[in-house]
């Protein structure tokens, strides 16, 4: 893309993004390693390799996702999907290359994240509503929509401490898509719960994909990036290997990278 | 380039003020939820320590108990407030790790909430100097303004501390233990216990040129009534400026890595 081409309102550009984790030892955390590293200078090379291992979770990607892009991550534990979400989401800063986000992004990787076991459900509305970003008379204001989805009837007044998984997932699920943002990136968040609930899941997270431009979930569930998906990302190794169509890469997937031998961290 | 990131996150930060003051009120509410007092176990351990102390050390440093009390009852709650901002501030993220792997939230989120924690606790610590004051037959004077001021240098002295520490406190565990050592020992050579005229004439120098001193002086004068000193407010001063001089550019610059040392 030539600088001068227009961007639009709301994309997500990678260029080049490498994400490389350096493991610490605790002799490679302490102050004093480091000290003594840096005044001996070049001698320790050999020495400060065998501290640090480093997994290189994201290797040199370059990708755009423009307005329209309902895009599914496919790949092996491990293969970089996660890691890539978070860096779309601005939690991975990237160690090389960069990361371009315009627009105002949510991602739902832990459903139950922020929510606090003693708290009562109405206080984990508020509680969530206000790190979702929103102020604190609309975090109010999202309750009755909320109640009505989760159908807690009076539990919502108790410490959600004492529901039921299946109670605790629908509170979660009903806050987390009460938003509405520009870019929403998702983590195999759905497929749990009971056939009722998953039924008014689909179509609350269906009203909520269609109101965002732009869309990345990452699932190992053909059947969840088949119904949300227009666009297949193969992961592998921290890599693209296939970028296209949904049919395409699943088959892509199952053919090259199924069942083959799973990733190693490098030294 | 560094400066600005550590400016754009501070005043990110400051934006998302309703993020840290949640975090924080949530903070406190689960730490006392169930228990009768509440946060006003604060305010009673305090009560504690300034009243044993006082028996104690008023007889040992042969201090009239009463007056000797309203200065404790001073100086403790300021100590805290100061000696927890600093051995808080290398922990700010490491304590944060769960919501910073899955909110991108401004880091300064994290240090504003350290902050905002040790004023609540302060607030409620303070409140002690009113049946101190009763007892003593002492009063506030106009120089209790000069408190605003002083407020304001512990909120700044939090940002910078944090910004600094808690980069350095992520990457290198040993940061947090070396601060809470330095803290208490700056406990015993910082005039909380003793007034600082009883600091012989050889060893001023101790009190003079220790900057938690300074830091306890510009906000425990005023509450006896005292307009601070200019020496103080000096040292205070320096210090914060040497202190975001060197906290700015270091946080605007690692800042980034901080998920990746969690």
């Amino acid at each position: 893309m030539t600088p001068s081409e227009a961007l639009p309102d709301v994309y997500i550009k990678l260029d080049r993004a490498t994400i490389d984790f350096q493991l610490f030892s605790a002799s490679g955390r302490s102050l004093k390693n480091a000290i003594l590293r840096r005044s001996v200078g070049g001698q320790i090379a050999t020495d400060a390799s065998g501290h640090a291992t480093s997994v290189k979770a994201l290797d040199n990607v370059s990708l755009m996702l423009g307005p329209g892009t309902r895009l599914g991550l496919v790949g092996r534990n491990g293969a970089g999907k996660t890691t890539l979400l978070r860096a779309l989401a601005g939690i991975y800063e990237p160690t090389a290359g960069t990361i371009t986000v315009k627009g105002s992004c949510a991602s739902m990787t832990d459903l139950t994240m922020g929510m606090d076991g003693d708290a009562t459900g109405r206080e984990n509305i508020f509680l969530r509503g206000v790190y979702l970003g929103l102020t604190f008379a609309e975090a109010r204001s999202i309750e009755a929509d909320i109640l009505d989805f989760s159908q807690l009837g009076e539990f919502i007044d108790l410490p959600v401490r004492t529901y039921s998984s299946g109670m605790l997932l629908r509170l979660a699920f009903a806050v987390s898509t009460c938003i509405r943002p520009d870019i929403l990136v998702m983590d195999e968040v759905i497929g749990v719960g009971d056939q009722d609930f998953f039924e008014r899941a689909e179509k609350r997270l269906n009203a909520l994909i269609d109101k965002t431009q732009v869309f990345v979930v990452a699932s190992h569930d053909n059947d969840i990036i088949r119904r949300f998906c227009t666009r297949v990302i193969v992961l592998d190794h921290g890599s693209i290997a296939f970028d296209g169509d949904v049919e395409g890469g699943l088959a892509y997937y199952d053919a090259n990278i199924r069942g083959k031998e799973p990733p190693r961290p490098s030294a | 380039m560094s400066y600005r990131n550590a400016v754009e996150d501070l005043a990110a930060g400051m934006r998302g003020w309703r993020i840290w003051t949640v975090l924080t009120s949530n903070e406190i509410r689960k730490r006392y939820r169930r228990s009768v007092l509440g946060q006003f176990w604060y305010t009673l351990s305090m009560a504690f320590t300034v009243c044993g102390i006082g028996f104690v050390y008023g007889a040992l440093l042969n201090q009239p108990y009463v007056e000797f009390l309203a200065y404790l009852a001073i100086s403790f709650p300021l100590w805290f407030l100061i000696a927890n901002i600093t051995s808080d501030s290398s922990q700010v993220f490491i304590n944060a790790e769960v919501p910073m792997k899955h909110y991108a939230f401004p880091g300064s989120t994290y240090i504003w909430q350290m902050i905002l924690r040790n004023l609540f606790i302060f607030a409620h610590n303070i409140v002690l100097i009113v049946p101190v004051f009763l007892l003593a037959g002492k009063a506030l004077t106009p120089a209790v303004i000069m408190v605003i001021p002083a407020l304001a240098a512990y909120i700044l002295t939090g940002l910078w501390l944090g910004m600094l520490f808690g980069i350095l406190g992520t990457r290198f565990r040993d940061v947090p233990q070396i601060l809470s050592s330095i803290t208490s020992m700056a406990f015993f050579i910082t005039p909380v216990m003793f007034r600082p005229v009883l600091m012989p004439e050889q060893f001023r120098f101790i009190v003079d040129h220790n900057p938690f001193a300074a830091l306890l002086a510009i906000g425990r004068d005023p509450l006896l009534g005292q307009w601070p000193r200019l020496s103080d407010w000096g040292l205070v001063g320096l210090i914060t400026l040497v202190g975001f001089a060197i906290a700015m550019p270091v946080y605007g610059k690692y800042r980034r890595f901080v998920q990746y040392w969690l």
